[in-house]
């Protein structure tokens, strides 16, 4: 019964903050393919992440949403299968730069990936800390989401 | 020369396949594997104001190092430090005390799913250089080589640890009981801690709704110093020399049971006892084993008034024996009747005071401690980021006998012992970023018949500056 209860969490979370965002159609075709997966995967969490935080239209492509995302952030490495797992240091940097969360200095100096990734478990965007090159459940992408556009909205 | 340039080129090699090579795998390989490399450099400097004394002041530079990988179930945890102290006396030159190394942390971790017990979730294994507690971490907290062992389920938690203390540099530890551990602190050809046995047993029992939480620990803290080496101890029945730096041996074993009983999310009261048991040694007119039958008992009440501030009011007895003895030191000569309870000393010594911070024993603290974020509706990093505190510590000498500070007077019976103010401020304008003063003045029982001797000052204070960045 406790194991349930982070899930309806999350649910939670998703329902109020992510899923206002996505709207309905194109981008619901893609949150329900992204939950079905056991890891997320990078061309679909990329395309949520930044539909979420509005810098794509809705009914653009993951592949669209791809090469918007290395235009705005250039220092996003791409993996050889983009339809493989994403890792924790690419969602943090999505993150941190797409909601513009708060930066430390270190992230100034030398901003990427890396430090993204102490920027991200700082401000507690996943369930526990998380290191660089790990992968991600799609709920600890949707939880990182919810939780980067609350302290979005916070500032 | 060829070792030195045999080495200036070996170390970069090993620290490439020991720590990088590793990380640059788990970057690449596709088997979730998560990796962090980092350190920590600090910079404290702490000035202090005695009018017996005058000024003096110790800046101390220390860079901490930290490494990660995780495989699977399993966890690598690397956390060591290397640091240097400065003290500074006016009109004389500065010169560094020496540097000190550490290595709190090198052990491998792994936590695994029992699904098919209904009571245990989760067991969790560690090895290595590791860190144990007991439930509030008031009586051992304590790096060690060895091992933990525990389950976790939702109304209950065991666990079983065993290690060895000897292989830790002395500054890591508080094992400075007896005249042979206090003739090795003083002696700088001896780098490592007593050599001790820490074995626990530990258990946590929640209700439901983890309002209630039941825990209790067994801890035996056991002296292997015979093991070791004989030569500085003396044997029970031997004639005692004086002013020997040999000692005996001692030993405890600890039952701590803990209450916690939590009122909302706001508010939570803690209630501890610490029963203590073992043997030391002591002079008599020949060196004798004691028993020791001691103990201690903590109340204090955590109250989170809003998000931003919170408040701590905590009282803690620990036991003194009187006239019993002439020093706080185990193998202190006897001078009077055996009372009942023996001086209490816990293995991991809390803080007490800022300045005025003796060890746990013949001492009740009563302490009241505010911690807030009052700037949290400026606007940005400042507002967030900086925090205050403020504490008021009183201390009691519960019997006439010997505390840690041995400016008590043995010859006064009164028990106040003083009283401490602090106030600190600490900013934070960036994650990684923190900078912080922190100011106190130690009021000593400076009426007459106060129980300090009577060359203690009147005021004693103290200021500290610290600057910390993660990198």
């Amino acid at each position: 019964m406790n194991q349930c209860k982070p899930s309806l969490f999350l649910l939670g979370l998703v329902g109020f903050f992510v899923l206002p965002s996505l709207g309905f159609g194109q981008s619901m075709d893609v949150v329900d393919r992204f939950l079905q997966s056991p890891l997320a995967t990078f061309d679909e969490a990329v395309y949520i992440i930044l539909a979420t935080a509005e810098l794509i239209d809705t009914e653009a492509t993951s592949l669209q949403a791809i090469d918007e995302a290395q235009k705005l952030f250039p220092r996003l490495g791409l993996p050889a299968d983009l339809r493989g797992p994403i890792k924790v240091q690419a969602v943090s940097y999505l993150l941190v730069e797409s909601f513009d969360l708060p930066k430390g200095l270190m992230y100034q100096l030398f901003p990427g990936p890396w430090y993204a990734v102490r920027e991200a478990n700082v401000l507690g965007l996943y369930p526990g800390n998380r290191l660089a090159a790990q992968s991600l459940t799609p709920f600890d992408v949707l939880y990182g989401i919810s939780r980067a556009a609350e302290l979005r909205d916070t500032e | 020369m060829i070792t030195t340039i045999q080495t200036r080129k070996l170390v970069p090699l090993l620290f490439f396949l020991l720590f990088l090579l590793p990380g640059l795998i788990a970057q690449e390989a596709r088997i979730g594997a998560g990796f962090d490399l980092g350190a920590t450099i600090e910079q404290n400097t702490v000035v202090d104001l005695s009018p017996d004394d005058g000024v003096s002041a110790t800046n101390s530079t220390t860079l901490r190092l930290f490494w990660i990988l995780e495989v699977g179930d399993w966890a690598i945890n690397l956390r060591g430090s290397v640091g240097a102290d400065f003290p500074f006396y006016p009109g004389e030159d500065i010169s560094p005390l020496g540097i000190n190394f550490g290595l709190s942390t090198l052990s491998a971790a792994a936590t695994f799913g029992l699904d098919s017990d209904p009571t245990f979730q989760a067991l969790n294994l560690q090895f290595g250089r590791i860190s144990v507690s007991d439930y509030l971490g008031t009586y051992l907290s304590q790096a060690m080589d060895g091992f933990s062992l525990g389950v976790t389920g939702n109304s209950a938690e065991l666990g079983v640890y065993l290690g060895y203390t000897g292989f830790l540099f002395k500054s890591e530890t508080n094992f400075s009981f007896t005249p042979s551990d206090s003739a090795d602190d003083s002696n700088d050809s001896i780098v490592f801690a007593p050599p001790r046995m820490l074995l626990g047993l530990s258990g946590a029992f929640k209700n439901e709704s983890q309002s209630f939480i039941f825990g209790i620990d067994g801890i035996l803290q056991a002296d292997l110093r015979q093991l070791i080496s004989s030569d500085r101890l003396i044997p029970s029945g031997a004639t005692a020399a004086s002013g020997s730096q040999d000692g005996g041996l001692y030993t405890t074993f600890a039952l701590t049971p803990t209450f916690r009983l939590t009122f909302g999310p706001r508010v939570f009261w803690d209630t501890q006892g610490v029963l203590q048991t073992g043997t030391t040694q002591a002079k008599g007119t020949t060196y004798q084993t004691e028993a020791i039958v001691a103990g201690s008992a903590l109340t204090r009440l955590l109250w989170f008034p809003s998000n931003a501030h919170r408040l701590l009011f905590q009282v803690q007895w620990s036991s003194g024996d009187g006239s019993y003895r002439d020093t706080y030191e185990e193998g202190a000569t006897l001078t009077g009747a055996r009372e009942i309870l023996y001086l209490y000393k816990a293995p991991t010594a809390p803080s007490t005071g800022t300045i005025f911070a003796p060890k746990p024993g013949n001492l009740t603290w009563l302490t009241i401690q505010w911690s807030g974020k009052p700037f949290t509706k400026s606007p940005g990093a400042f507002g967030q980021g900086t925090s205050m505190n403020a504490g008021v510590y009183t201390f009691l000498r519960n019997t006439a006998g010997p505390i840690s500070d041995s400016r008590a007077s043995a010859s006064v019976a009164n028990p106040y012992m003083g009283t401490e103010v602090t106030l600190g401020l600490n900013v934070r304008p960036f994650s990684d970023l923190g900078l912080g003063i922190n100011g106190g003045l130690y009021l000593p029982p400076a009426f007459a018949g106060g129980a300090m001797e009577g060359n203690a000052p009147l005021v004693e204070g103290k200021i500290s500056g610290f600057f910390s960045l993660r990198m």
